[in-house]
């Protein structure tokens, strides 16, 4: 079920109010029930492909931890294929098979490799084989071979969790119970944040009084996040949409604004997400770790990667970055491992050359950024001698910034590298700029928009001045005529501003 | 007070707070639909006509509900009439709201059903206010609808969501937003349901594409409620403005669709004022790309007339 949806409005309360009754040695189970239900809820028989990957990783980390050397490692790797084989097979197997054949139609030998399809009618005739031998008829259901909705976040989580035991830094978990739960945990499993064990584990055996502030805290997140999904994201979606969907039907001011739109739709779908499962988890007393930080008031493209999606971006700095020896090798090496973890970040998004054209440009402006900070700061010291213009300094970053990942944010979007150059031709197009807005959008549309989104950065603007880290709503002084006011009319907006159309997140997909 | 009772007190007058605001917000926009959104007022005053008998109707959505001008034809005519059509209703909204009025009013002796292909499929969804003001059999009838054409049924949260005032009546917002700028000038007002705009609107010479589509199931709906009262159907396409036609694609799909629904049905005909070599209008006879003013609902109307007037002759 999709948060914006009234089966959560009426699931959450009663998980929350039954959470609170039970005693605190069964609250365990209710979680992981309902957490198994919300799953379920989405496609039923992909439970078992997280049945099966939490039952390898449960066993894995405890022969991890009883074993050392060679053995210590092999469960690791063990492990860790076993989570991406799962992730391989259904993310990225009809990518590879594709590029394969291409390649192969290339050099003179085409040859058409069997669809996914294929194994699972492979793998159910066997089961049906082996099951009639004992007298059993089994039919297996026409199953059309979907990606399972969270894939690539609960197979990180859980990864993480391995690579933690391995290091020494996690105790493995004994409990088979708990440790399902650290990887079916309902607010953060289908598109995060990205758990480490040693923040999440804990907190399953951790007593939670209920609490009212607390309630309060997370109600008022999670009615910012919806507000970010539901009056922002949808809105803007319907624009983008159009344009990206009928790329060549656009030119120049039009294309623009559905740039401009799909940054600030990403960023409020993604991180009204993770608001919802944050506010929901800290209902019930849970800490998740926050997933973004004003992500478009960074200054910079390194600053620009610690405040979006940080769970992820961390997650590929301590498992891929570091390993492959970081900033600690030769400077070509260390640009090499900053390739390697953008690329892969950008695969990791989903099986298609933009996404990972998106990654390789992005680490492309890394390295650009680190390898210029000399000639930079030449620069403004010396234009700063000439000119009281160093205040300039971050704004011009903050400008430079954004419209840099605006720019890339094609690649994410765009269907394939096809549209990305019809997207550009229509951009630049000589006669594209004679016209209207009003083809793609009404001018009321447009000023509910730009309204929602003014409010919304004035709220981060609130929020940097005083350097929280926290969304507004969090820490705003509560019983306040201010708190009032604002939340009714955060609760108001959502109400008559909102698409309610039970639109998916965007980053289900991956 | 302990702490728990204050808490509670405040959490509770909070609620509280917000039912109140919620209700005022209601009532204003309710009253703002009423006197600003022609398309709410027009389907409170249609919902209400009781043994009201008139010779002709007209369903369709703006196209038709500004386009087609009851009084022109009923002075060329001889007969009286009535526009039922809603803005951006759905056929099988048309539908619905033709099978309410033959609840309560005798069944006319012809039905002229606006439609256009060119502006694309309308889908299958309801305006809440007639969605509620539908009778128990009319609720049915939509159920079943969307049941035998494979459509999703009307989500339960809807059902809840269209109670609500506030949220039933928020697409107010964008006519009262344009009537604090715009002012009076844009105020509409109706005469047999028709609405009429004075102004004259721009056409954009360059439209980006758009997909022809037909409502098949919803037209189908419509056919058999004429049907089924013994009511001849005139299918009539509405004009476009000539830029706006020249950006449609995949017409000829959705025009074939259209014949094939009509062909063979007793009773039922068709006639179209946008295909080439059609009439012409001017540009001060447009409000927008689809959508005529005071003077080319007149001159629309005048055109139509022979057709109605020569199939009521047939019908008889």
């Amino acid at each position: 079920m999709l948060f914006n949806s009234l089966q959560f409005l009426i699931f959450f309360p009663i998980v929350t109010a039954a959470y609170f009754s039970l005693p605190h040695h069964w609250r365990w189970l209710l979680l992981l029930l309902a957490s198994c239900w919300f799953y379920m809820s989405f496609v039923p028989a992909y439970i078992l492909i997280l049945a099966i990957t939490i039952v390898v990783d449960y066993i894995a980390g405890i022969w991890i931890e009883r074993s050392d050397g060679r053995r210590k490692k092999l469960f690791l790797i063990l492990s860790i294929l076993a989570n991406v084989g799962v992730l391989a097979t259904f993310k990225y197997y009809e990518f590879f098979a594709e590029n394969i054949e291409a390649l192969l139609a290339a050099i003179g030998s085409p040859r058409e490799l069997p669809p996914l399809s294929n194994f699972y009618d492979a793998a159910a005739a066997g089961i049906s084989g082996a099951l009639s031998q004992v007298g059993i008829q089994w039919k297996s259901p026409p199953v059309r071979l979907l990606l399972p909705i969270g894939l690539s976040f609960h197979t990180f989580q859980a990864m993480s969790y391995t690579i933690e035991v391995y290091r020494g830094r996690q105790k493995a978990e004994r409990d088979f119970g708990i440790f399902a739960l650290y990887v079916l945990f309902y607010p953060q499993m289908v598109a995060g944040p990205i758990e480490r064990p040693q923040n999440l584990l804990h907190q399953f055996r951790d007593y939670h009084a209920f609490n009212y502030d607390r309630l309060v805290a997370g109600l008022s997140l999670m009615t910012w996040g919806f507000f970010k999904k539901i009056v922002i994201a949808d809105r803007l979606a319907q624009v983008v949409d159009r344009v990206y969907d009928q790329p060549d039907q656009y030119y120049g001011p039009q294309v623009l604004l559905a740039l401009y739109c799909y940054a600030f739709q990403i960023y409020c779908d993604f991180s009204g997400y993770s608001d919802i499962a944050l506010g929901s988890a800290k209902v019930m007393g849970f800490d998740l770790m926050q997933n973004f930080r004003r992500p478009y008031h960074a200054a910079s493209i390194v600053d620009f990667w610690r405040r979006w999606h940080i769970s992820l971006s961390t997650w590929f700095r301590d498992y891929i970055y570091f390993p492959l020896g970081g900033d600690r090798e030769s400077t070509l090496r260390w640009y090499r491992n900053l390739l390697i973890v953008f690329m892969v970040s950008g695969l990791w998004h989903g099986a298609r050359w933009t996404f990972v054209v998106w990654g390789l440009l992005h680490g492309l402006a890394m390295i650009a950024f680190l390898a210029s900070e000399s000639l930079r700061d030449g620069c403004w010291r010396t234009l700063g001698k000439a000119l009281p213009i160093a205040w300039l300094r971050r704004p011009v970053g903050i400008l430079l910034t954004f419209h840099f990942v605006l720019l890339t944010w094609i690649f994410f979007r765009a269907s394939s590298l096809h549209d990305v150059q019809t997207i550009f031709q229509q951009l630049f197009a000589a006669d594209g700029w004679r016209h209207s807005l009003r083809a793609l959008v009404s001018p009321y549309e447009l000023l509910v928009a730009v309204t929602m989104v003014a409010a919304m950065e004035l709220a981060h603007f609130v929020e940097a001045r005083n350097e929280q880290v926290q969304p507004y709503f969090v820490w705003l002084p509560r019983g306040t005529i201010r708190q009032w006011t604002l939340m009714y009319a955060l609760l108001i907006a959502i109400l008559l501003f909102g698409e309610f159309r039970d639109q998916e997140f965007i980053y289900f997909q991956f | 007070m302990s702490k728990t009772a204050v808490k509670t007190s405040r959490a509770l007058a909070w609620l509280a707070g917000l039912a109140l605001l919620l209700w005022l917000l209601g009532i204003g926009l309710r009253q703002v639909a009423l006197t600003l959104d022609p398309n709410e007022t027009k389907v409170v005053e249609l919902l209400q006509l009781q043994a009201r008998p008139h010779d002709v109707l007209y369903l369709g959505n703006s196209v038709a509900f500004q386009g087609i001008n009851p009084k022109v034809i009923d002075d060329a005519c001889g007969v009286t009439s009535y526009n039922l059509a809603v803005g951006g209703s759905s056929p099988i909204e048309q539908d619905l709201i033709l099978r309410a009025y033959l609840r309560h009013n005798p069944a006319p002796k012809l039905v002229v059903i606006g439609v256009t292909p060119n502006l694309g499929a309308f889908g299958d969804d309801l305006r809440p206010t007639v969605y509620l003001a539908l009778e128990a059999p009319e609720k049915s009838y939509y159920a079943q609808f969307l049941q035998e054409n494979g459509l999703p049924p009307l989500p339960f949260s809807d059902e809840i969501a269209m109670r609500v005032p506030a949220y039933r009546h928020r697409t107010t917002l964008e006519p009262m937003l344009k009537f604090f700028v715009r002012g009076e000038a844009r105020r509409p007002s109706f005469v047999q349901g028709h609405l009429t705009y004075r102004e004259v609107g721009a056409v954009p010479a360059r439209l980006p594409a758009q997909r022809a589509g037909l409502d098949v199931a919803g037209l189908r709906s419509c056919l058999d409620t004429c049907q089924e009262h013994g009511v001849p159907a005139l299918i009539v396409e509405l004009p476009n403005s000539p830029s706006f036609n020249k950006s449609v694609v995949e017409r000829d799909g959705a025009m074939k669709l259209l014949h094939e629904l009509i062909d063979g049905r007793q009773g039922v005909s068709f006639v179209s004022f946008n295909e080439d070599g059609g009439p012409e209008f001017d540009r001060a006879d447009w409000l927008g790309t689809n959508h005529f003013n005071s003077r080319g609902a007149e001159k629309f109307s005048a055109l139509l007339a022979p057709r109605i007037d020569s199939k009521l002759r047939n019908a008889l």
